[in-house]
């Protein structure tokens, strides 16, 4: 189920696409609200969304 | 998968998450916070309260932006060779106490440094649960960043030595160490242990949340690319 996906994912990266995709935030917002630099939001975005990618695909869940 | 979908998903999944935490009444209750925890929440809360200005993506105490302020306009006032020099050694003197910045600079400098990045230089010994996860390699600078499962992350980065390095060195004490013969300077901050260092053509950190030898192992182990 995507829910438990997103409980199994690292909290880093949770909490960022969180912040994206929720909070409907941009990524220099997301940088200032978790203290880190621009680049580094924008890597666990996608690494975030990325990974969830993955397990929901082990899953069949989505499509390939 | 829609973004809407996502959305969803992810609201059910921290309400989930956040459920189990009990209220501040129930927590009143069963426990009472010691006298220091309540002393440093105190000090938290009234360091949050200080003015920061950003100038060059560095922060500043607003107190201390001022006082810049006052004396540049002060030596403004002097002729200008006795200007230049005095505000080149103050700002890094105000650097070194807010945030340290790792500058070096060319002129006038005896070394010839490559302008780009002519060789390219990677770590060898990188702990074994880590894997390459990223790499962003342009003509003046590297950045490698390793990562393991638990989201745990090691940079490497190599610059000409013609580009600024900001560090952020408030409130921390650098240590001075030798990578394979060459000056650095060591420091952790927030949890993250840095080490920066250079020699005749460019400069390199290494960073993460490893223990303080592990790094050095890193660091020490960085190669030329072949």
């Amino acid at each position: 189920m995507i829910v438990d996906e997103i409980l199994n994912l690292p909290e880093i990266y949770a909490d960022a696409v969180y912040l994206d995709c929720v909070m409907g935030m941009k990524i220099n917002e997301i940088a200032k609200e978790l203290s880190i630099s621009t680049e580094t939001a924008k890597k666990r975005v996608q690494r975030g969304r990325n990974l969830l990618k993955e397990k929901l695909k082990k899953e069949a869940m989505i499509d390939v | 998968m829609s973004n809407e979908i996502l959305k969803r998903a992810f609201i059910e999944a921290y309400e989930r998450k956040f459920s189990n935490i009990p209220s501040d009444e129930e927590i009143a209750k069963t426990h009472t916070f010691s006298n220091k925890f309540e002393s440093r929440m105190r000090k938290l809360q009234k360091k949050s309260k200080i003015k920061y200005v950003y100038i060059f993506n560095i922060q500043f105490r607003r107190a201390a932006v001022m006082a810049v302020c006052v004396l540049i306009m002060f030596t403004a006032s002097l002729s200008i060779e006795a200007v230049r020099t005095p505000i080149f050694n103050f700002c890094v003197s105000v650097y070194e106490k807010f945030s340290s910045v790792f500058f070096v600079s060319d002129e006038g400098g005896e070394l010839s440094a490559p302008t780009t990045l002519e060789v390219l230089y990677s770590p060898d010994n990188i702990p074994d649960d880590y894997i390459l996860i990223e790499e962003i390699t342009d003509i003046v600078s590297r950045i490698l960043i390793y990562a393991n499962a638990d989201g745990d992350e090691v940079e490497f980065q190599q610059n000409i030595l013609s580009i600024r390095m900001i560090i952020d060195t408030e409130g921390v004490t650098t240590e001075e160490i030798l990578i394979n013969a060459n000056e650095g300077i060591f420091f952790s901050n927030k949890g993250i242990n840095n080490i920066l260092w250079y020699d005749n053509q460019y400069s390199y950190i290494v960073k993460g949340s490893i223990d303080k030898n592990s790094l050095l192992r890193i660091a020490e182990s960085i190669k030329a690319e072949k």
